[in-house]
């Protein structure tokens, strides 16, 4: 791999990764909240 | 090289191998901002698309307009059959005519200024652009005379007249075209060693943007030859649940060609307004080969109350398999802010959790639009997007107002927002003019994004109360029986219309800004742009 | 002497295999796949 590709060094992004782990909370929350929806309306017996 | 050191203003980063590049002698300027070379043929036709995108904006925008205050119950402005007519022209000129007009100009900004090459060819630009535009005029002036009352999506048996037709097949062979003169750039870039190693990362994303558009492009050429000649009274009426998902593979897949071009459009962005680079080249590239690979199939969403197709096919192609282009979106999604976060660290911005965020450019148009446009695409578009694409939970969602809630936080709070952020640098840097106002400028992408929030996720919650999209009345007036639909959902759809009308404020705004800039604006030719 | 690459970059590096493989997979997991679906369907019959 040539030297630009090369991952640079101190790669740290806490802010990223709080806005990230967020956004998959909301995306969780979410999703959850459309599958109880739809357990409300059909009924599996 | 020299390089202008002032914050806000982009610099090329690194000199391209063979500096002189293939232009011909007269052929090319060297940029007086960044230093980049600009070849002066495909600086015409990156001018033409742009202009005329915007125009198809504004035309989509007042269209955008009306819609906003006929679906807020107590204005109801526009009659039945004008509410269908317009409709069906906010569709093509927003989601068709705007976005793809601009992305040609990318293209050939990319191809020929990042790879510093001539454009292939003059002549198959002038083609591209007769042909897209007399396309577009066709369609339009079909819609509005009343002869094209089928919405975008002219499921057939629906039929309108032919030259409603042969205006989408002009425009679509019309962007092949200079598809194709963009690829025919990268070949003789290429060839002709013009640059080093492997192609930028903006450039690799415009590559994947061009490809997906050969597949959106292909599906279009394939659904609409058919349609034109049934409209012509030649053969018979094209299946319709063939046409239903052969058209998908025009509609959907042309907004993943946004999707490519506007992440593209955010590494570029984030570059020249923070500075930021990408983590790892590797890694930003293999999410776009995802893109090329997997995004094309999440067409079949559209599809997933039809009874034609069966569950395996379904769920193949909007859950395993495009899950890997959903990996890439997330990917995308975590290197551009944390470019942003690392190159803001570097500058000293380094204190607490958000310290870098506060300390951001907000002020520049650019990079706000930019940032914004992260935001809203991946929380609001993101989010939506993959749970409304869950095959059982759709059945939930499917023709109700959710959807558009859905795609207007990713074509408009995404795609559209960017591409705004990215003409606060096209026309200083390519137009060579600057933007008067500058204060408006700095507010633009804020009310936009406003507006366009508060509206999308209205409608999300009115499609969450049953609203159907594309209803001219959802009181059912003079039906013998009512929808009943709940007080909360009247009060949503309220909140539609506010929202269509600051985002037509932020739009509105722009569009004045843009054209005043170019044909009014104070030159900066032989010398940087000033900063934002 | 030039860098040996790695596979993943040689396909990245190769627009036209991309740009192939790009088409092809569509055409394969959404269209053909659906169109053979649609035709595979038996005719309805009337009650």
């Amino acid at each position: 791999m040539s030297e630009e590709n090369r991952p640079e060094e101190n790669h740290k992004t806490p802010g990223t990764l709080v806005l990230t782990i967020l956004l998959l909370l909301s995306f969780a929350l979410y999703y959850f909240a459309n599958w109880k929806a739809l357990a409300d309306v059909w009924h599996v017996r | 090289m020299s390089t202008i050191a002032i914050a806000g203003t982009p610099q090329a980063s690194e000199p391209p191998a063979n500096v002189a590049g293939n232009h011909p002698a007269g052929a090319v300027r060297k940029c007086d901002t960044t230093g980049l070379p600009v070849c002066k043929t495909a600086e015409r036709y990156v001018k033409l698309n742009a202009v005329m995108a915007v125009v198809f904006l504004l035309v989509g925008g007042v269209s955008a307009l009306l819609l906003g205050l006929t679906r807020w119950p107590s204005v109801h402005l526009l009659p039945v059959d004008w509410f269908y007519r317009i409709l069906t022209a906010h569709g093509l000129n927003m989601l068709i005519f705007w976005i793809i007009f601009m992305e040609v100009a990318i293209l050939y900004f990319v191809g020929t200024t990042l790879l510093n090459s001539r454009l292939a060819s003059k002549a198959l630009a002038f083609t591209s652009f007769a042909m897209m535009l007399t396309g577009a005029l066709l369609v339009n002036a079909m819609v509005f005379t009343g002869r094209a009352d089928v919405m975008m999506t002219s499921y057939v048996p629906l039929r309108a007249h032919p030259g409603f037709y042969l205006g989408v097949i002009l425009f679509a062979v019309g962007t092949l075209i200079g598809v194709i003169n963009f690829f025919a750039t990268v070949y003789i870039a290429k060839r002709d060693h013009t640059y080093e190693g492997s192609v930028p990362l903006v450039a690799f994303g415009a590559i994947a943007a061009a490809i997906i558009a050969v597949v959106t492009l292909l599906h279009g050429a394939i659904v609409m030859i058919p349609a034109f000649l049934w409209s012509l009274d030649l053969i018979g009426q094209p299946d319709a649940a063939w046409y239903r998902l052969v058209w998908w593979g025009l509609g959907h897949q042309s907004q993943q060609i946004n999707v490519a071009a506007m992440v593209s459009v955010w590494y570029f962005l984030a570059h020249i307004t923070t500075g930021a680079k990408p983590l790892n080249q590797a890694v930003c590239r293999g999410a776009f080969v995802l893109y090329i690979l997997f995004i094309n199939i999440a067409s079949a969403h559209h599809l997933l109350v039809d009874p034609g197709v069966g569950a395996t096919w379904k769920i193949w192609n909007t859950s395993y398999a495009m899950y890997l282009a959903v990996l890439a979106s997330m990917i995308h999604g975590f290197t551009v802010p944390a470019s942003v976060e690392l190159a803001m660290r570097k500058k000293g911005f380094d204190k607490g959790l958000f310290g870098w965020l506060f300390a951001a450019p907000w002020r520049n148009p650019g990079f706000s639009a930019f940032f914004l446009s992260l935001v809203i695409f991946g929380f609001l578009g993101g989010i939506t997007g993959v749970t409304l694409g869950t095959q059982q939970i759709n059945i939930i969602a499917h023709n109700t107002l959710r959807i558009p809630g859905h795609f207007h936080t990713t074509v408009v709070g995404g795609t559209s927002l960017a591409f705004m952020g990215l003409c606060y640098y096209v026309v200083p840097l390519v137009f060579r003019r600057e933007y008067a106002w500058r204060g408006l400028v700095r507010v633009q992408p804020y009310v936009f994004a406003a507006g366009i929030t508060l509206m999308a996720l209205a409608m999300s919650f009115a499609g969450s109360y049953g609203v159907p999209r594309r209803h001219w009345d959802i009181e059912f007036s003079g039906a013998p029986f009512s929808p009943g639909f709940d007080a909360a959902a009247h009060f949503m759809m309220g909140l539609v219309g506010v929202g269509a009308v600051v985002a037509f404020i932020g739009l509105l705004v722009f569009i004045l800004l843009t054209v005043h800039a170019v044909f009014l604006g104070r030159s900066n030719e032989g010398r940087a742009m000033t900063a934002w | 002497m030039e860098e040996r690459k790695h596979p993943i970059q040689r396909l990245m590096d190769n627009t036209w295999l991309l740009l192939f493989l790009g088409v092809v997979l569509t055409f394969i997991s959404y269209t053909a796949w659906g169109v053979i679906e649609l035709m595979s369907l038996p005719n309805a019959t009337l009650p």
